[in-house]
């Protein structure tokens, strides 16, 4: 079976990453040939979701590829180099004993027993290794807006029907100052309830979140102020002190100085999908974000698309008339229509900046949250660090854990880069010490830097393709909108991920129904002759 | 193997709901037929129940149909009054699909609750539990609100718990016109004031103030914050107070001004805010404020010229009222002027009645 | 005429134009038949035709029944319940909603009822009882269609209003027993007005349970309890006004607070209730016809009304519907009307009675019988 692979196909996908899996699985929707490789053992590429186990292995192991020993010949075929270091700077640490050097634990209780019964300056790290599989790490976390472009594809494309989401709970910000956690109020409700505002502040808030959002109808109450950055056109509307951060750090995502139109759009974003699914406009995705790759390859493969993982590209084939014809995947020739390559891959691709990650596992929560987001804001002209506090519910990680990532745009390195969000609300484990110190203790921690890669325009083939990886937004819709724009290149008179037709008013032909209307013929006829 | 996805044209569709319908009919006739047949024969058992159910499931509002049932009930009660409850169960189950089908059928509604009447006890948890589904899914259902109001009744629910209850259902949603409208009632029952039953004690007066003064902040556009904070500042108009409650009264209104007029700062265009700040100014001195009121007034009818009409007669009736006491209090003056004139000439004459004679 | 209401026409040019001719058969039809989507309404046929042929009246357009106004008078009088030989059970006296219940016709040949001047039959059985609503929907109806009420068995029907009166002053729609309130004592109030009895009802008891109803708003809602509704609201005013206690029992402010709680409820057309949109048709006559019964209908802004109530008529079957692209039905299409005739448009349609919810016109004719 695994060498059944079509050849010609219309479109060949390298990598199984978010975008290029979106592409993949709208071009099999409308009735295209898609052929969908990887080199790696996994779906998702660097968007990807591991236990901890997988995770050790993949961090591991650096040399995925296929030994490329070839003498690459001076053609004008585009080779590919499998070792691109696209995850970097990579650091762990944990903090815990490898051993229990004292107890005889039971090695057939599971990791929660054993936290319930045994005091917790027992833990081990092979003990957690244990429940591997209950931990979810994510590479590339991401968020839904409740009416973002995501959740609007996955839900006409009825490919929300392959994963589950639940609500972040929470959002906050970080008080400067004081370095605790402010909740932001989101939804009308929140802020009326709210007891940290005044009545006045609640006042300006509200109006200023109705101005941004009518802003596309009635452009001309803001003209004066379109010029100059969000901050001051804040200021100029007297909005100040809480207010005021609520709605930069946390509504629109934005900084200071940030412009004005930028931070209006995300504002509109943000109050558009409250109330849809929570009171927060946003959604995780249950057992983490590496999920959503897998459904839209599902959705390809439903519709016709073949998948192929452990295959290595070497080579992008290009013809004389100078557009590619194929590629060479583990020395078979495929021939195809388009290819679209994951940007990590792309071999005229050249780094442009950096995602600075971190994740923790800690032993206690920050917020009551099953999920929150919160704002560390932006110092020293950094750029604020996101922070996603996940607690059991979520289902990445065992009952008694938290898992924290922490994603901010690259500096130096992502130890640097994430030191003061972490180190203002957390602290490292240390077996014996009171636990009634208030902060969340580290049990373990990765720290490690994604690249992010820029395609110059012109330099591929015009039947080539680059999908782009994943960047430091807290949300999706940037990649859907990629990956319809790349579609539409492709396929400019189709529908992108069209809706499905009502189940109700599906004949599958050869179905029951006609079977019985058949057989009911037949008796008649025979009756009709035995009369 | 794989069958060809095809998809049903609307003609198809269409076709197959006019079958449907028409089935729908002859069943429908027919089973009215039998049950007018079974009830002149006084054949009131199970089987006109089953029947009478069936078509009740589809339209809840034929009453006569719910009266059989009231009838049939009435009927195993008295002769078999250990089963009565069994049969309860299965109208409580009836109603309730009834009510999900149109959760505004006053029948229904009435026979559950007189249903409930029946039994020998209720399961009073899970009348409350249907409650709360059916306010979840329309808040201002008022036979829903008014359901409740009887099961509470009923089940002597502390009247504690249900304040709790809509203050949870306004945490929720403040635009909730219903929960508002249920505090009001339930509020003067659990506090009242010292002074004359149906009037809020003073201190927790001032807590709905400010509760709903979050509300008025968080969206001056809302009807049901403004029409209860009216009925919390102005539903004593026409009571007697004391002299004491009288002037806690004038510091609630001023101090309500006051925040108005924070409002109104921030919010100009906003017709509520306007007419609140009116009628605070008209009770606390209708007099001396005449100007600003005329002035409001004014900026009412440009702001909300759909009730033009109505703003134009406010601030005549509020120049009227004064011109009313004006006259009031001149004429007042000018009688005592006149009996302190009159009188000190009766005084002068009889003086000089007297050093006349002596 | 025709040259006045040109000008007029062009002076509304917002508005949608106004099909007369298409709601008339609209009503014509309701009066032969309904859709199936409807039949929920088929034990309350009697008030269907009510709104049908107070709607023909309305348009100024009762010639079109001319042919058939004694058959459809006949059709009405088969609904109503006789005393039996021996005035027992009196009480059920009134007009039936439907003819289900009743098995008198079991035998007859349906296709000429109505031909035969009948007067309705006696009650079969204990479930088949009057409704009040039916009997004032009937009543009405009669006097539109100007028939003399002379088979009316006002003993009867008095008798059956009377056994409805609750001891709290309210009314229940049924003898079989059904919820009570101050809809039933509208209904009731009506049917005592046009016959010119008061016999049947406690007017002190009702007046109380009545103003006893009005809630913390001002407006009158199902009970004290309940918050304030438009329909309810008429229903109770009207009701006040027809007693003749509406002057006495409300006090100045109480009246004030009503007419601020009515005139807050137009948005373009009007809602029943506040935050309750989007705005409904039927309201359109409500909230109207109760300020114009309390003298304050000129703060009403008659341009808005007119525009949304002439919005919501159905282009391809005539009649209006309760919002605007919905499927129009009998109820809102007569309460529409109803409501521009209040809002006087006299160059659409005539002028109404607004507590009677009748034309001048009938009332007029109520009038002659009276004083004959």
């Amino acid at each position: 079976m695994a060498y059944d692979i079509p050849s010609p196909c219309d479109l060949l996908v390298i990598g199984t990453g978010l975008t290029e899996s979106i592409v993949a699985s709208a071009a099999s929707r409308i009735g295209k040939q898609v052929v969908h490789v990887d080199h790696r053992n996994f779906y998702g590429s660097n968007w990807a979701t591991f236990s901890f186990n997988n995770l050790q292995n993949i961090l591991g192991s650096k040399s995925l590829n296929k030994d490329s020993t070839k003498t690459v010949e001076e053609t004008q075929n585009l080779n590919i180099n499998l070792n691109s270091n696209t995850i970097c700077n990579i650091v762990e640490k944990w903090y815990l004993p490898d051993e229990d050097v004292q107890g005889n634990i039971d090695n057939q209780k599971n990791l929660e027993e054993t936290i319930n019964k045994v005091p917790k300056e027992t833990l081990t790290k092979s003990e957690i290794l244990r429940d591997s599989r209950k931990f979810n790490f994510d590479l590339s976390p991401k968020l839904l807006y409740s009416r973002g472009e995501m959740v609007d594809v996955l839900i006409t494309s009825g490919i929300c029907r392959y994963a589950e989401f639940k609500n972040v709970s929470g959002i906050y910000t970080v008080d400067n100052v004081k370095r605790t956690l402010l909740s932001v109020p989101c939804s009308r409700a929140d802020i009326f309830n709210s007891k940290d505002i005044t009545m006045i502040e609640k006042r300006l808030l509200m109006k200023m979140l109705s101005m941004c959002v009518e802003c596309e109808t009635k452009p001309e109450e803001l003209k004066e102020d379109e010029m100059g950055n969000f901050g001051n056109f804040l200021n100029a509307h007297k909005i100040q002190g809480k207010v005021k951060k609520y709605l930069i750090d946390a509504v629109a995502m934005a900084t200071d100085s940030t412009n004005f139109h930028d931070a209006v759009k995300n504002i509109q974003k943000f109050v558009r999908s409250i109330g849809r699914y929570g009171n927060t406009p946003f959604l995780w995705t249950l057992y983490g974000s590496g999920e959503l790759p897998q459904c839209f390859c599902r959705c390809s493969a439903v519709f016709g698309g073949v998948y192929c993982l452990n295959h290595s590209t070497q080579t992008i084939v290009i013809g004389s008339d100078g557009q590619a014809t194929g590629i060479v995947s583990d020395n078979q020739n495929l021939k195809a229509k388009f290819i679209l390559i994951e940007d990590c891959l792309n071999p005229v691709a050249t780094i442009k900046s950096g995602i600075s990650r971190a994740i923790l596992v800690t032993n206690k929560a920050l917020t009551s949250d099953q999920a929150a987001l919160i704002t560390f804001p932006s110092v020293n002209s950094k750029d604020p660090v996101r922070i996603l506090e996940l607690s059991a519910s979520t289902m990445v990680c065992p009952q008694g854990f938290y898992v924290v990532h922490l994603i901010t745009h690259q500096v130096t390195t992502a130890v640097e880069d994430l030191k003061e969000a972490i180190d203002t609300f957390f602290t490292v484990f240390e077996s014996n010490k009171n636990e009634a110190l208030n902060k969340p203790q580290i049990i373990w921690s990765l720290h490690f830097n994604i690249n992010e890669y820029n395609s110059p325009a012109g330099m591929l083939p015009s039947n080539v393709y680059s999908s782009p990886g994943p960047n430091s937004s807290i949300d999706f819709d940037d990649h859907v909108i990629q990956a319809r724009n790349i579609f539409k290149s492709m396929f400019p008179d189709e529908d992108f991920l069209p809706r499905v037709p009502d189940p109700e008013d599906i004949i599958l032909e050869g179905s029951l129904e006609d079977v019985l209307e058949e057989s009911k013929e037949n008796h008649k006829e025979a009756q009709n002759i035995h009369e | 193997m794989h069958g060809r996805l095809k998809v049903r044209t609307t003609a198809e569709q269409q076709e197959i709901k006019a079958k449907e319908r028409a089935k729908k009919m002859v069943i429908y006739k027919t089973a009215m037929n039998l049950i007018f047949s079974k009830r002149k024969s006084g054949e009131l058992d199970d089987e006109i129940l089953k029947i009478t159910g069936q078509v009740l499931t589809e339209n809840p509002d034929i009453s006569t149909l719910w009266n059989i049932r009231k009838e049939t009930i009435l009927k195993i009660k008295d002769a078999m009054p250990d089963l009565i409850d069994s049969y309860i169960s299965k109208e409580l189950a009836l109603t309730e699909q009834c009510i999900r089908v149109n959760p505004k059928s006053y029948n229904s509604w009435f026979h559950r609750s007189w249903v409930l009447d029946q039994g020998s006890s209720v399961d009073f948890h899970n009348e409350f539990l249907l409650c709360d589904k059916c306010l979840e899914l329309d808040e201002r259902n008022f036979h829903c609100w008014d359901y409740r109001r009887i099961i509470v009744q009923k089940s002597k629910t502390s009247l504690e718990n249900e304040l709790q209850f809509s203050t949870d259902k306004i945490q929720k949603n403040f635009s909730n016109y219903s929960s508002w409208h249920y505090r009001s009632e339930l509020l003067p029952r659990i506090y009242p004031s010292s002074s004359d039953e149906s009037l809020l004690d003073d201190q927790k007066l001032a807590e709905e103030c400010n509760l709903v003064q979050n509300a008025i902040f968080t969206d001056p556009n809302d009807q049901s914050a403004w029409f209860y904070q009216r009925w919390l500042l102005f539903n004593g108009d026409e009571k007697f107070r004391t002299s004491s409650s009288h002037s806690s009264l004038l510091l609630t209104l001023n101090n309500e001004l006051e925040s108005c007029q924070q409002l109104h700062d921030l919010e100009p265009d906003n017709k509520w805010v306007k007419l609140q700040v009116c009628e605070l100014l008209r009770r606390i001195n209708g007099l001396g404020n005449e100007t600003e009121i005329l002035q409001l007034v004014q900026q009412l009818i440009k702001v909300d010229p759909l009730r033009k009409g109505y703003y134009t007669y406010f601030g005549n009736s509020t120049i009227l009222m004064n011109l009313k006491k004006k006259i009031k209090k001149e004429f007042t003056s000018l009688i005592l002027n006149t009996l302190i004139v009159s009188g000190s000439k009766i005084v002068e004459e009889n003086q000089e009645k007297r050093t006349g004679q002596s | 005429m025709g040259g006045k209401k040109n000008t007029i026409d062009r002076k509304m040019d917002d508005c949608k134009e106004f099909t007369k001719e298409k709601h008339a058969k609209y009503f014509l039809r309701c009066l032969n038949a309904l859709p199936s989507s409807l039949v929920s309404l088929d034990s309350i046929r009697l008030s269907i035709s009510f709104f049908a042929i107070s709607g023909l009246d309305v348009l100024g357009r009762l010639d079109l029944l001319d042919k058939h106004k004694e058959e459809y008078i006949n059709w009405i009088y088969l609904f109503q319940i006789l005393p039996n030989c021996n005035d027992e059970c009196l009480e059920r006296c009134g007009f039936r909603g439907s003819l289900a219940a009743t098995f008198s016709l079991e035998n007859q040949d349906t296709s000429c009822v109505g031909n035969v001047r009948n007067k309705g039959s006696i009650s079969s059985h204990p479930l088949d009882t009057s409704h009040i609503t039916m009997t004032y929907a009937a009543i009405n109806t009669l006097l539109i269609l100007g028939d003399d009420l002379g088979r009316i068995q006002r003993k009867g029907i008095l008798a059956g209003v009377k056994a409805l009166q609750l001891e709290n002053g309210s009314f229940a729609a049924t003898l079989e027993g059904s919820e009570s309130d101050v809809r039933f004592v509208y209904c009731a109030c009506c049917i005592c007005y046009i016959l010119q009895d008061w016999s049947a009802i406690n007017i002190e008891k009702a007046t109380h349970y009545i103003v006893n109803s009005i809630s913390y708003d001002g407006a009158i809602g199902q009970d004290r309890n309940q918050e304030g509704h438009a329909g309810l609201t008429f229903c109770g005013i009207a009701a006040l006004s027809l007693m003749g206690t509406l002057e006495t029992s409300l006090s100045l402010n109480q009246k004030a607070k009503l007419v601020r709680w009515l005139v807050s409820r137009q948005q373009s057309g009007f809602q029943g209730r506040p935050n309750k949109l989007p705005v409904d048709t039927c309201y359109s006559f409500w909230v109207p016809a109760t300020l114009k019964i309390l003298g304050a209908h000129q703060f009403i802004d008659r341009k808005s009304n007119r525009k949304f109530v002439l919005d919501t008529q159905c282009n391809i079957i005539g009649g209006l519907s309760k919002w605007i692209d919905h499927s129009s039905d009998p109820l809102h299409s007569y309460l529409g009307l109803a409501g521009l005739s209040v809002c006087e448009e006299t160059d659409l349609v005539e002028i109404i009675h607004p507590a009677l919810n009748v034309t001048k016109r009938a009332f007029e004719h109520w009038q002659k019988l009276v004083n004959d």
